[in-house]
């Protein structure tokens, strides 16, 4: 417990930190809000009222967009430029004199980070709803058992983000310009994801193709767990395939991490 | 008295890759990168016992930081030996890592938009400092520093040296045993400079810590360290006493006569005149001819005192710098 108490000072610390930037969270954050209401204006007129696709319906779809507005601040992998910063300008050299984890440090940042926003993010988003007139689509999972299953599997999303973003970040001991791999992953990332479009209406090789990856994992899966789309076998498969996810991005991490190190050379000899 | 630091033909190559400039320097270092192999050390070795100031200086590019880094484990030796406090740093065990601090004047640990104490606080976990030790030694540090008011303030709101003061403290919370300390004084104006000074030198006297500075301030080096090692090109050049260093790599005095009615035409005769006031002459004289040279001035008109002084650590550390760019012109 001992050990833990830094990394929960760290997000302490986080969190008084960008309380100081509450309001650029809130207009950078309706930036990505906003276009919610065209995609509820959008999906009206596609289903109608009591449309069909697929497994989902006008709520379950638009409850869909709901959340993954909700929750890619938090899950969505992206780069970390703390890490970057750090590898290119020797801030690294800073913690690697102490005795803390860097990526245990990153991971509390980011939580100390995105907790907060979380709360925010879903107010300003319910507000939002309840101006434009969407709320009343939002739904509530279909029991509790999908709940908790959702809620577990969001959870492995966070960590699985989170193992994938750490990873890209510290490409940068071997990949000292250019970003590349970034550019070249951000399109496979969103495609299957489920950003756009739920990875259930893909058609059967596509999908089939987006389960094996990891990506779905860290953001569509938690939701179409939760709205009940996904469920029975499905259900169990992509747990478990969600938790080999998790468990294989750590090991890459930890690989990248240490190999990255003996290839770090602090700045500035 | 035992040896903090142990160092035995410590060596470090870097590989650096080479582009040229333009697109097909770009092209060309995608497909066929060419890499040089860089010295920054090449069979270093010292001694340092516990409790010993030492400065550790050098031109730039001369293996400082490199040496400074691999003491504390962040970089890892392509060969020879290193021992601190009995572990070989770059294995970075945590033991180790709680004994040692290393205080760099360019990077900072501290949070931007946040209280010191905030930062100092975290640092109190990471290395698990009792409350009461904790509480003791921050008031004590920032008594010293005159910081005490300060603690409470976002970091951005401060001075540049009232966040080295800051920075100082949250490196000697934890009570290391060997502080690397890495141009703690850059940027900084005179006084507080000063500050950061008398602080060292009672934190110094004090705690009986392991030291070792680097600064390119010769100043720094001059006020508190005795030992002076010298490194140049990755080689140790001087390892010994501070006034050993300034004895050997000065080949002048200072010679400061006053006389007692008037100054003799003759005076220029003996060495380089530096300045006149009065009738007290300030002459540079050669070492070798010191001897012949004071003889010459008493029997040249009638003197009423005559000193010699040695010449700073400034002017000897002038003499070397001057000595290796001649070295690099030939």
């Amino acid at each position: 417990m001992k050990k833990l108490n830094k990394y929960c000072q760290v997000v302490i610390n986080t969190i008084a930190e960008s309380s100081e930037f509450r309001f650029n969270h809130l207009l950078s954050f309706l930036v990505i809000a906003l276009p919610l209401i065209f995609m509820v204006l959008l999906w009206r007129k596609v289903l109608g009222e009591n449309g069909q696709i697929g497994a989902f319906d006008l709520k379950s779809i638009i409850t869909y967009y709901f959340l993954v507005v909700l929750f890619q601040d938090i899950s969505y992998p992206g780069p970390f430029w703390e890490i970057i910063d750090h590898i290119r300008d020797g801030g690294l050299n800073v913690f690697l004199s102490k005795p803390i984890s860097y990526p245990g440090y990153i991971l509390a940042l980011k939580l100390g980070i995105n907790i907060p926003y979380l709360f925010q993010s879903a107010l300003i988003l319910v507000a939002l709803g309840m101006v434009a007139g969407f709320s009343r689509y939002l739904i509530l999972p279909i029991d509790l058992f999908h709940f908790l299953f959702s809620l577990l599997s969001f959870l492995l999303a966070v960590l699985c983000g989170f193992s994938l973003s750490f990873i890209f970040s510290a490409l940068t001991f071997w990949l000292e310009e250019g970003r590349g791999v970034e550019v070249f992953l951000e399109f496979l990332i969103s495609l299957s994801s489920g950003l756009v479009l739920p990875v259930s209406l893909y058609p059967k090789a596509l999908k089939t193709f987006c389960n094996i990856l990891p990506f779905r994992y860290v953001l569509n899966f938690p939701i179409e767990l939760y709205l009940g789309v996904v469920k029975g076998r499905e259900l169990i498969t992509g747990l478990t395939i969600q938790i080999l996810w998790v468990l294989l991005a750590f090991l890459v991490l930890r690989f990248i991490w240490k190999s990255g190190l003996k290839k770090y050379e602090a700045v500035g000899a | 008295m035992s040896n903090a630091i142990v160092v035995k033909n410590l060596r470090k190559v870097y590989k650096r890759h080479l582009r040229e400039p333009g697109l097909s320097g770009i092209l060309r270092s995608i497909f066929a990168r060419e890499y040089v192999e860089v010295e920054a050390l090449r069979g270093v070795s010292f001694e340092i016992s516990s409790g010993e100031f030492v400065g550790y200086i050098g031109p730039n590019g001369a293996g400082k930081t490199t040496t400074m880094k691999i003491l504390s484990g962040i970089l890892y030796p392509t060969g020879g030996e290193v021992e601190v406090l009995g572990y070989f740093p770059p294995e970075r065990k945590r033991d180790f890592l709680k004994r040692i601090s290393f205080i760099m004047g360019q990077k900072t640990q501290l949070w931007w938009d946040l209280p010191a104490m905030d930062s100092f606080i975290l640092l109190k976990k990471i290395y698990e400092i009792p409350d009461e030790e904790f509480r003791k030694e921050v008031d004590h540090l920032a008594e010293l520093l005159n910081v005490v008011e300060l603690l409470n303030v976002p970091l951005r709101k401060l001075s540049l040296g009232e966040r080295m003061k800051m920075e100082l403290i949250a490196g000697l919370l934890h009570n290391p045993e060997v502080i690397f300390l890495d141009e703690p004084t850059i940027g900084l104006d005179f006084m507080s400079q000063e500050k950061i000074h008398e602080f060292l030198k009672v934190y110094n006297e004090e705690k009986g810590k392991t030291i070792i500075l680097t600064s390119h301030y010769v100043r720094d080096i001059e006020k508190l360290c005795k030992r002076i090692i010298f490194i140049h090109k990755g080689q140790i050049y001087f390892d010994g006493n501070k006034d050993t260093f300034i004895e050997r790599f000065t080949k002048n005095r200072l010679v400061v006569v006053n006389f007692k009615d008037r100054i003799p035409e003759s005076v220029h005769r003996f060495g380089k005149v530096l300045n006149i006031e009065d009738k007290e002459v300030r002459i540079e004289v050669s070492k070798d001819q010191l001897q012949s040279v004071l003889q010459g001035i008493i029997k040249s008109a009638e003197v009423e005192g005559i000193f010699v002084e040695e010449l700073s650590l400034e002017d000897a550390l002038k003499e070397v710098f001057e000595g290796i760019q001649n070295e690099k012109a030939q």
